[in-house]
């Protein structure tokens, strides 16, 4: 970088401007104000609006034909097949406890990947993908986790966005392969 | 971290090569034969090569272990050192150093070997060994031109003092190959030659007779008389002598070594030299004797000899083993997985695409080009198996590697349990999926130690039962259609059927009243029980508290079989049904609880259809008679919690069989029978018990493939746990 004059530079600095490096002269003004918002995609799940990062998101794609896995968790639709991968389907509204969803047009698989392993998750809606400041994130209400409730694991944070509630899930603790299997089936595994 | 695999797996294929060496050079001791020098030489080659190899890579004290080994091997070629069966074991002891360091190097969880001491002791064993033969006793070479002398390696002058010195006449041949054809030839020759003798060295000749040709002077060391080893030579342009040894030879000793080869002594030996051109050749390559050519030998002298050196390394290694590494490719299984993956995925394309033309042939009717469309779709379809063919025959690798680290194991623990065991193999060629025989090797191993710990007997008492005093372990794989089979056989004392039930009833396996009704085929599979094994004192090598019920569990997982023979005095015989590859099985393809479903055919004894009427009950057990055999039958739809499809009168039966139990599973409807690649149902799913995998059927269906072996060991589980008399009807 040029040294511009001394005294310009610092009464810029003084005045609080944003002073523009070499480089992004060069490469244009694309710099975003901030470098630490989280992006995330959010989605709807019956009347409530959720969001995971974006960087767990591989894909989005429309409903594909699942086949259901005998033995495993309500919460499993089962398995399907996409570009010739198989991987389970989940459905997140019950498996966060809310009614189950029902496919409609508008319903979506959000192809997660979680230590390169690939998971489909089916949601009501995809409505946007946001920025979030992380100190617009609140801790969700400690009433939660005093009830006991499983919920509260899987609630990461809570935000707000144009005036409604989004909450942000924990990724790792909703989709926990080891759970899939129904808890009976589970113990019996063992014994082979 | 690539480059350091491939270095590992062709360390693991030289160690492989070495050992093959070694069991062969035993083969040939205990069968009181001469072991053979090339065998040795080859063992040479195998640790003189890995040396530079482990070099480049650094696993554990390789460099240090392969440069001693190699020095050792060296002795014993050169005569330095004896070929006993103490340096055997040293150097199967290296053998299993070399993979435990590659083990280590894998997994370093493993433990480290302990390289160092078998260095002291390679060390101290060779120092304890003086040369077999003094310099005194060594045969002159006087004779040989001193040319050539200087170019034979010291290796090549010691089998030639032993060759002369066991009696052996010394021939030179002269032969002559296509420049073209020079490295088929060179091998057409010797593997002729190796059946008459011995090959001692070949050299460049500098008397190439044309500029296409390559002419090579051969010594050879053979008990055969001349004529003999010139009637091998028919269709080679070539020419043969004896060569005059000194005094050794009988009957000759006529002064003049150097260039006086030819006897005339012999009428054989005027016949040949009749055809010399009496030219002299150049020094360094030259042997003594004069060309007794066959073919012309006029023509560009010198011309041949390019790109030949002269030098004392040059002339050991054939030029062809180059070309033959470089035209060899390593690939990943994994690689080989997602090029089968993709074949998948176009024959289910393919699939949709026919299905396509299908329903579009009702619009387009009388239109000509759908019949064309026709026939290329099928055309396509039939490049694609081919595909898949092909892309199966890469994963395939013959059983022989496996069966040689058995051979190991044999040796290993007859030693240990001062048993003499002989391991007879065939079938060596006889190839199978990569992954299967990876599986495979544990529950094979297994069985041969069960054949010399429990089969085998000690010698006194196979003296005492007049049989040969060594055992007999017989390996056997060969293909059989789709499947391979692999038979494991020993000539020892056998299993009394009567002595199993016993132990089967004391352990609480079956009941008293079970066990009066079972026939010996019935009370041999008993073996494969959990929990049954037939030696109280835990021996050191199979009683770690698994039994063949492990065997049998691994063998199943791979869709195969296992079945025992056996007969008091004579021997046990295992059979292992396994299919050809796991990538495609042959699957029938079921409905039950209104799901589609596939069902390894493999494990499929036999289907068959009844009516609901012929259900009876044992106890509150249904059970359906089976060729007047109570079948215990159980529901898919129950097992797995789906609807069940509402009654009418016939329902559908595949039976299973597990361990000495048949189970009919009841299934909804058989489908169709059909090709499916397998894929694993990913992660968390592939826990489900009961579901080995799932497959694609047609556009974007899904269909899970059923674990039979543990969906029935479930049933057969909660039969178990009711009273134990109800599973009378289980008996099959």
């Amino acid at each position: 970088m040029s040294e511009p004059d001394h005294g310009l530079w610092q009464a810029l600095l003084q005045s609080g401007e944003v002073i523009a490096t070499e480089a992004e002269y060069e490469h244009g003004y694309s710099r975003r104000l901030r470098d630490d918002l989280v992006r995330m995609v959010s989605f709807r799940l019956g009347a409530e609006i959720h969001a995971i990062p974006i960087r767990h998101v591989r894909e989005i794609t429309r409903c594909f034909s699942v086949t259901a896995v005998p033995r495993t968790q309500a919460y499993v639709r089962g398995v399907g097949t996409l570009r010739g991968e198989l991987l389970p389907v989940l459905c997140l509204a019950s498996r966060i406890g809310l009614s189950p969803a029902s496919i409609s047009r508008a319903s979506r698989v959000l192809v997660v990947s979680i230590d390169s392993d690939a998971f489909g998750l089916l949601v009501d809606e995809v409505i946007d993908v946001v920025s979030l400041e992380p100190e617009s994130l609140r801790e969700p209400p400690s009433v939660l986790s005093a009830a006991g409730s499983v919920n509260s694991d899987f609630v990461f944070a809570l935000a707000r966005r144009e005036g409604k509630l989004l909450i942000v899930l924990n990724l790792t603790a909703v989709v926990n392969p080891e759970d899939f299997v129904m808890a009976k089936w589970r113990d019996r595994q063992g014994e082979r | 971290m690539t480059s350091q695999l491939t270095a590992l797996s062709e360390i693991q294929d030289l160690v492989e090569e070495f050992s093959r060496s070694l069991l062969q050079i035993e083969a040939e001791r205990s069968g009181g034969r001469d072991s053979d020098p090339d065998l040795v030489n080859a063992a040479f080659r195998s640790i003189h090569t890995l040396k530079g190899i482990v070099s480049m890579v650094e696993v554990g004290q390789l460099v240090a272990l392969s440069h001693e080994l190699e020095n050792c091997l060296d002795d014993i070629r050169l005569g330095k050192r004896a070929l006993d069966a103490s340096s055997l074991d040293l150097l199967f002891a290296a053998v299993d150093l070399y993979t435990a360091s590659l083990a280590h190097a894998v997994e370093p969880s493993r433990a480290v070997p302990d390289v160092t001491s078998f260095l002291s002791r390679i060390k101290d064993t060779g120092a304890a060994r003086p040369a077999t033969r003094s310099a005194e006793e060594q045969v002159s070479l006087d004779w040989l031109h001193e040319d050539v002398r200087s170019v034979l390696t010291e290796y090549e002058e010691f089998r030639l003092r032993e060759n002369i010195g066991g009696g052996r006449g010394i021939y030179s041949i002269h032969v002559s190959f296509d420049l073209m054809d020079v490295d088929g030839g060179i091998e057409r020759l010797k593997s002729k030659l190796k059946k008459l003798g011995e090959v001692l060295t070949y050299l460049p000749s500098a008397d190439a007779s044309r500029e296409d040709r390559i002419d090579l002077d051969i010594l050879v060391g053979s008990g055969e008389g001349l004529e003999v080893l010139r009637a091998s030579l028919t269709g080679e342009t070539a020419s043969i002598e004896r060569l005059n040894t000194g005094g050794r030879s009988p009957g000759r000793d006529e002064g003049v070594p150097v260039v006086r080869g030819h006897e005339s002594t012999r009428p054989d030996d005027v016949a040949i030299t009749d055809g010399g051109s009496g030219k002299r050749r150049a020094p360094p390559s030259a042997t003594p004797r004069e060309v007794g050519s066959v073919a012309s030998s006029v023509g560009l002298p010198g011309a041949g000899s390019a790109g030949s050196a002269p030098g004392s390394e040059g002339v050991e290694e054939p030029p062809q083993s180059i070309r033959s590494v470089v035209q060899t490719v390593r690939v990943e299984l994994s690689r080989l997985d997602a090029l089968m993956n993709l074949v998948g995925e176009l024959r289910v394309i393919q699939g949709d695409f026919t299905r396509t033309i299908a329903r579009a042939e009702n619009t387009l009717r009388g239109v000509p080009e759908v019949r064309t469309l026709h026939v290329q779709t099928r055309q396509m379809a039939r490049r694609i198996d081919e595909l898949r063919d092909r892309i199966l025959d890469v994963r395939m690798v013959p059983v022989g590697q496996m069966f040689d680290t058995l051979a190991r194991v044999v040796r290993k623990l007859s030693r240990e349990h001062g048993k003499e065991v002989r391991l007879v193999v065939s079938g060596e060629q006889t190839e199978l999926d990569k992954l299967i025989v990876e599986e495979l090797s544990d529950p094979l191993m297994h069985m041969i130690r069960n054949a010399i710990d429990h089969g085998i007997e000690s010698v006194e008492r196979r003296s005492a039962a007049g049989k040969s005093l060594t055992g007999k372990i017989t390996l056997v794989a060969r293909q059989r259609g789709n499947s391979v089979e692999i038979r494991v056989e020993d000539d020892g004392q056998g299993m009394d059927w009567l002595a199993l039930r016993e132990r089967a009833v004391s352990r609480g396996l079956v009941s008293r009243e079970e066990a009066e009704v079972m026939t010996s085929i019935e009370a041999l599979r008993l073996i494969f029980a959990p929990g049954f094994s037939t030696l109280d004192d835990l021996s050191r090598s199979s009683g770690r508290g698994v039994g063949m019920d492990v065997v049998k569990t691994n063998i199943m997982r791979l869709s195969g079989q296992i079945d025992v023979e056996s007969e008091v005095g004579k021997g046990t015989l295992f059979r292992l049904t396994l299919p050809v590859t796991l990538a495609i099985i042959q699957a029938l393809v079921i409905e039950g609880g209104g799901q589609m479903f596939c069902v390894p055919l493999g494990s499929v004894l036999e289907s068959l259809m009844f009516e609901r009427s012929e259900i009876e009950t044992i106890e509150g057990f249904e059970v359906i008679s089976l060729r007047s055999e109570a079948l215990p039958i159980v529901y898919l739809d129950r097992i797995f919690d789906l609807p069940r499809k509402p009654g009418d009168g016939q329902l559908y039966v595949i039976v299973v069989g597990l361990a000495e139990h048949r189970v009919g599973l009841v299934v909804d409807d058989l489908l169709e029978q059909k090709d499916v690649v397998i894929k694993s149902l990913g992660p968390g799913l592939d826990a489900v018990p009961g579901v080995a995998g799932a497959t694609e059927i047609g556009a974007g269906k899904t269909v899970l493939l059923l674990d039979l072996a543990a969906i029935v060991s479930d049933a057969v589980r909660d039969f178990g746990t009711g009273d134990r008399r109800r599973v009378e009807g289980m008996r099959a």
